[in-house]
């Protein structure tokens, strides 16, 4: 059963990767896959303030950059689970196989902006972004989102990993890091 | 300055309307102006223009208005926005003045009250002096008005009171007080909304001249004031759209005045003020983006602009108001038809608010640390001459003061020291906790349970804070338990910390308990240095003493806990908690596992409770007990040592009671299943843990079923996925995530030690007595009692097979239908070791078809287990499955007397019956007899003797029978005549002397009957001889009531001469006979065609030689001549 949930995921994600050349997948605010790949070989860039994999509702990972304020980040990305929910029931079941991965702004408040993702296997991904970088756009968060994407495929695809356990990959950190604020 | 200094003024938040005032009325003394008033008021919808109005005295005080400035040259302006100034424009200084004078046209002294009425309008007009105000004439008339232009009288009259007041045709109104009171009215107040409106007009032409005078370097105060000015008058004119035009540019105007640390809080106080009008007026335009996008610009804007360092708090303060009003106007929105969305609902803005109210108190936290000694300054600096201030957003101590640069820093000093000392006073708490609550209300409407939940904890923490611990720990163990069940154990974790402390500041035993023991536990991601410090004060509390109090609390809070707790232990109360482990994740886990799904109940029943704590140091427990569905075996799973109170911590690693973290224990239990249960589920209902012992104080974890909390079945569901391999452990341990709790057991009979054997011979023969032998056999060691056999047909088969199946165990008679499908219950005694019994058993089966049949066989033996005696009962059992078949099939026929197949009978004309009786059976039938019952239409022709008694038939033999009857006459009738019944009696060639013989019951099949006009038959030898005369005699009987005439011929033939008639016409009477008599000459031999008689009936044209062929023989067998003879030649030959 987990193998088989694995794999899946694995091939979901790797079509969607190549299905990307396809200009069915290019409609929606996530564009082609060339620019975003460039995006991501030019180093991408830092800007997240809080990443997290969240499986059912329960967190599978959480990094948040000032560490000293922990506890408000996950109450943020807490929250956010709501606004995801009501985006998911909105689309009904029929839309949700050919559904955009990326759920777009989730919630704004004063200070920070909460992006949303979603997997074929229902796993969310939420991302938070200072409210005062204005550099960072829906692209570039789209592709962070796929770049955090194939990480966690990877972690999936590792037959150790126990779908639904917290996520410990080192890779996987090294990936979350390379997103987030640098705070020196 | 209140504590509501930062609430929006009410004239600003109220909706303008033109101001108008009635002089001239007495609503008190006076019935008519009292109903002319009431008019005015009373019904005020929507759909009444919006005017204010107010009833004054004639001769009232306006407010004075100052002398015109010619130049604004030498003006310099003190501030933005006087305090008094929208209240004078809505309440004060009215747009018309309306002079109501009781006077009819016809009035006999005309000319004094015209004059009176001159002088009102005069001293109205006194006050006013300076105002634009418009002043508009009421007459109050009895009469009802004639038609303009006929009442000449009236309107001379008007043209002069006009005249005499000077005022102009249009502010002269006639009300006739009549019936149509307010039909009137409304009429006379949207002429007095025109006269308002025009006011309003002239007040922004007014205002706007100023503009061309101002310059840009000492009046910029002075821009937005006037612009802030023409838009509050558009407004009053109810030009909303141009107000709200205004109001932009006098909010862009705000934000391009010089902000300097003294002005700041004006700056901003009248950019607030604005800000609110123009989103007002967004939502009321039905623009709820542009609303947003003002309120968006407008926070960002402010948002850096502090003001001075140690007035902090008040920046916060305002930011706080800000998002409150906001809250505030998209609600009125929503509740007037506004639909907000999930992420976008005024939620977010009280829940700003809160932040904003939050950041407030810290920072008055911060800054109004003063010593208690810090005396509040005297003289106050805050109070002014007036009580209020003189324009918006100043301070009282320097009012109307512009320069940048303080001119009295000792002043200053104390002003500031008396805002920081009032701050300290408030309640921000309070303030924060109903904004929290307002966002709360909100989110529920828009389907955020997560973010309610986490507003409530907000809130909890914050009544945490105010020291109200009831109500924080009520709001936190609320919510508590959607972070559990969501497993967000980080924010559990805090959520619990704050609990704790809550609970440790009342001494709430029973939640300090709780909370300790799940921050203990394997969901509290608290670090072990605080872990070791819970469990320190939870095994204090457990031994009647007082737990250290929880880091970060109030020092006062504490003192005061510490004395609570020394009351709790002096108490002499239940010191005994019971703790439901479901609900949460306590630091001890359970299972309980039966080790096998079933018990045979001379088996004892085993299981075995693991036990793992998830604390840092090793605990001990002082009791263990299970509870079971039958409360009986309860007793037999107790673990109890009695140890001291203080041994709770010592001799730790020894003895079965204590729990080494991270290990499993596992204690095994065993009792005998009483056997009242056998066929019963044995299950745990719960497993009770004590901690500590009832001298102190005791912890009962009571986990429901066979162990689990709120965390355990995620956990399981983990642990069954995972594919890791698992570390090998020694023999006796085992990995707590492999034991799957299995809190049920069946309890099952012994196995039974006997054999039962069935003997029989299938397959059944229908309705026959079938005979089944049972054998049982007992290898038991000892003696079995009660030996009890139940059999017969399996229950649960089809309705039909119970109705039509006997059982019996004597089969010497037949059973019927009283007889029971199957007989319970038979005692047969006692068994002695190796003794075997044989039961017959007697089924009878009405149909065929397959059925199940049981031999079930239960006794009693004594046994011993685990040194104790029970008795069980056991029980075996044997199904088979038994095929029923007809013994035999019965076929019959009727045939002519020349055995000829026939359709149908003739009346009174001979036939035969055949019965053919095929045996189906696998066995050997005895055909005892048979027996043919006539149907009373039927009668014999010769004796019905049975022919086939005694006949024994193998498997596909037959037997047959042959009967000749005949059917009288009967008339027609439909469906044939009934023939009778054929019964057999048969038995099984091998069934004993005494097995009854079953009578098989055949019904025959109806036939039909047709009457013939004329029957012939033939007397005729039965062969003939070469040339031998053969005689033949034919009989023609009339069978109908007339008189036939018969045509009859006789047609030669090569093998036959004949002698007699051959061709002749006769007439036969009714029933009576025609004899025909030929000699027949045989001249060849064999089986020779006669010579065919042809008859022809006039009468009846249908009646063929066909049908005639039916009766008469057609040919004969005619031997050869002198076979004696021919013998001879062959012998000589």
């Amino acid at each position: 059963m987990p193998l088989i949930s694995s794999l899946w995921e694995a091939k979901a994600n790797r079509s969607f990767e190549y299905s990307c050349l396809r200009p069915a997948w290019g409609r929606g605010s996530c564009v082609t896959s060339g620019g975003s790949r460039d995006v991501a070989r030019a180093g991408p860039p830092k800007m997240a303030v809080c990443i997290a994999v969240i499986a059912k509702n329960y967190p599978l990972y959480i990094r948040s950059t000032p560490t000293e304020n922990e506890l408000k980040f996950h109450y943020m990305v807490h929250t956010s689970l709501d606004v995801v929910d009501e985006k998911i029931s909105a689309m009904g079941k029929a839309l949700l196989d050919q559904r955009e991965l990326y759920l777009g702004l989730l919630y704004r408040t004063e200070d920070y902006k909460v992006y949303g993702y979603i997997t074929n296997s229902k796993v969310k991904f939420v991302m938070m972004v200072d409210s005062s970088n204005t550099a960072l756009r829906d692209n570039e968060i789209c592709s962070m989102f796929r770049k955090l994407h194939n990480s966690y495929t990877d972690v999936m695809c590792n037959p150790f990993y126990n779908p639904g356990d917290r996520i410990q990959s080192r890779a996987f950190d090294n990936m979350v890091t390379s997103m987030m604020i640098q705070v020196c | 300055m209140s504590p509501t200094q930062w609430d929006l003024p009410v004239e600003l938040c109220c909706r303008p309307m033109a101001f108008v005032t009635l002089t001239g009325l007495d609503v008190v003394y006076n019935a008519v102006h009292r109903a002319v008033w009431d008019a005015f008021c009373a019904n005020r919808r929507a759909d009444r223009v919006p005017i204010s109005f107010k009833v004054l005295p004639g001769d009232h005080e306006y407010p004075k208005c100052r002398p015109k400035r010619t130049s604004y040259e030498w003006y310099i302006p003190k501030g933005i926005l006087k305090t008094g100034w929208m209240n004078k424009h809505l309440n004060l200084v009215p747009a018309l003045v309306v002079v109501f004078y009781e006077l009819d046209w016809d009035e006999p002294q005309w000319k004094e009250k015209q004059s009176e009425c001159a002088t009102r309008v005069e001293i109205v007009r006194q006050s006013l002096q300076g105002r634009n105000t418009k002043v508009a004439v009421v007459l109050i008339q009895k009469k009802t008005p004639l038609p303009p232009g006929e009442d000449v009288i009236a309107s001379e009259r008007a043209a002069a009171l006009c005249n005499a007041c000077e005022l102009s045709g249009k502010s002269l109104f006639v009300l006739p007080h009549t019936d149509h009171l307010v039909g009137y009215i409304i009429r006379l107040e949207n002429a007095f909304y025109e006269h308002a409106q025009t006011y309003y007009y002239t007040e922004i032409r007014r205002v706007k001249s100023h503009k061309e005078f101002l310059n840009k370097t000492t009046h910029q105060l002075l821009f937005v004031r006037h612009q802030f000015k023409i838009a509050f008058f558009s407004e009053l004119k109810q030009d909303t759209q141009n107000a709200l035009k205004n109001y932009r540019t006098a909010y862009n105007l705000v934000h391009e005045l010089r902000a300097h640390e003294t002005n700041i809080l004006e700056i901003k106080t009248m950019a607030g003020f604005i800000n609110y009008k123009i989103c007002r007026l967004c939502f009321q335009h039905n623009t709820p983006l542009d609303a947003i996008a003002q309120f968006r610009k407008h926070i960002d804007l402010c948002k850096k602009k502090t003001g001075s360092a140690e007035l902090s708090f008040e920046h916060a303060a305002w930011m706080s108001k800000q998002f409150q009003a906001f809250g505030d106007l998209f609600d009125e929105a929503i509740k007037l038809g506004l639909t907000a969305i999930q992420t976008q609902n005024p939620g977010f803005y009280y829940q700003q608010a809160a932040y904003y109210a939050q950041e407030r108190k810290q920072l008055a936290k911060s800054l109004c640390n003063h010593e208690a000694s810090v005396m509040y300054p005297n003289p106050d600096p805050l109070e002014t001459q007036t009580g209020v201030l003189d324009f918006y957003g100043q301070r009282s101590w320097r009012q109307g003061i512009l320069s940048f640069d303080l001119s009295d820093p000792e002043k200053e000093k104390v002003g500031v020291l008396a805002i920081q000392l009032k701050e300290r006073n408030v309640a921000h708490s309070e303030v924060i906790i109903t904004l929290l609550s307002n966002a709360v209300a909100q989110f529920k409407k828009y389907k955020c349970p997560r973010m309610k939940s986490h507003l409530m904890v907000q809130m909890g923490e914050e009544y945490y804070y105010a020291k109200d611990y009831t109500k924080a720990l009520k709001l936190l163990d609320y919510v508590m338990c959607d972070y559990r069940s969501e497993g967000w154990w980080t924010l559990l974790t805090s959520i619990l910390t704050t609990a704790l402390k809550c609970s440790y500041l009342m001494a709430q035993l029973k939640d300090y308990i709780t909370y300790s023991l799940e921050l203990l536990g394997r969901a509290s991601t608290l670090k072990d240095d605080q872990k070791s410090r819970i469990e320190k004060n939870l095994i204090n509390v457990l031994m009647n003493e007082s737990p250290d109090p929880e880091p970060d609390c109030d020092i006062f809070a504490v003192k005061t806990a510490q004395k609570l707790w020394a009351d709790r232990i002096s108490l002499a109360g239940s010191n005994i908690f019971t703790i439901g482990a479901q609900d949460f994740v306590p630091f001890v886990q359970c299972k309980a596992k039966f080790h096998a799904p079933s018990f045979h109940v001379d088996v004892p029943v085993e299981f075995d409770i693991y036990l793992k704590a998830d604390c840092p140091h090793p605990i001990r427990f002082s009791k263990l007990c299970v509870s079971f569905n039958n409360q009986e075996y309860n007793q037999f799973c107790v673990i109890e040592e009695a140890s001291k109170a203080n041994e709770v911590l010592e001799n730790l690693t020894q003895g079965k009671m204590c729990l080494v973290p991270g290990k499993t224990r596992k204690l095994l239990f065993k009792f005998v299943a009483k056997t009242e249960d056998v066929g019963k589920k044995i299950e745990i209902t719960s497993v009770d843990l004590a901690l500590g012992n009832e001298t102190g104080r005791c912890v009962v974890l009571n986990w429901q079923g066979g162990g689990g909390d709120a965390a355990s079945s995620q956990e399981a569901l983990q642990a069954a996925r995972s594919f890791k391999r698992r570390p090998k452990l020694p023999d006796n341990e085992v990995h707590w995530d492999s034991i799957i709790i299995q809190a049920s057991t069946m309890i099952i009979s012994r196995v039974p030690n006997i054999s039962v054997h069935l003997r029989h011979e299938p397959p059944a023969l229908t309705n026959e007595m079938y005979c089944l032998v049972v054998t049982v056999q007992s290898h038991e060691k000892t003696q079995i009692r009660d030996v009890k056999l139940t059999a017969g047909l399996k229950p649960g088969q089809d309705a039909n097979l119970t109705q039509k199946t006997h059982v019996t165990l004597h089969g010497t008679e037949l059973c019927d239908e009283s007889y029971p499908a199957l007989l319970t219950d038979i005692p047969v005694g006692d068994l002695h070791p190796g003794e075997q019994l044989e039961k017959m058993l007697y089924v009878r089966c009405g149909t065929v078809g397959s059925r199940m049949f049981l031999v079930y066989v239960s006794y009693l033996i004594n046994t011993t287990t685990e040194g104790k005696e029970i008795v069980c009962k056991c029980h075996k059992d044997e199904t088979v499955t038994i095929e029923t078949v007809f013994p035999f099939d019965v076929a019959v026929k009727f045939v002519s007397t020349k055995f000829e197949h026939l359709e149908r009978v003739y009346a009174d004309i001979p036939f035969l019956l055949m019965t053919d009786l095929l045996s189906a059976s696998p066995w050997a039938l005895t055909i005892v007899s048979s027996e043919l019952q006539l149907a009373p239409s039927m009668t014999t022709v010769d004796q019905l003797e049975s022919q086939v008694d005694n006949v024994v038939l193998q498997t596909g033999e037959s037997a047959s029978e042959c009967f000749c009857l005949r059917c009288p006459s009967l008339g027609n009738v439909e469906g044939g005549v009934a023939t009778g019944h054929y019964i057999i009696s048969w038995k099984r060639t091998s069934a004993m002397e005494n097995v009854p013989v079953i009578r098989t019951v055949i019904t025959l099949p109806h036939v039909i009957v047709e009457n013939i006009p004329l029957h012939v038959n033939a007397d005729l030898p039965s062969f003939g001889r070469v040339r031998e005369s053969l005689p033949v005699k034919y009989h023609l009987q009339n069978k109908t009531d007339f008189v036939q005439d018969v045509e009859i011929s006789v047609e030669p033939s090569d093998a036959f001469m004949f002698s007699g008639l051959k061709q002749i016409r006769l007439r036969i009477l009714p029933g009576t006979e025609q004899e025909m008599l030929y000699n027949f000459y045989p001249l060849m031999a064999g089986y020779q065609q006669l010579p065919s008689l042809n008859i022809n009936l006039l009468r009846f044209p249908n009646f063929t030689n066909q049908l005639l062929r039916r009766f008469i023989p057609t040919s004969i067998f005619v031997k050869p001549q002198g076979r004696l003879m021919d013998d001879t030649s062959i012998a000589a030959a």
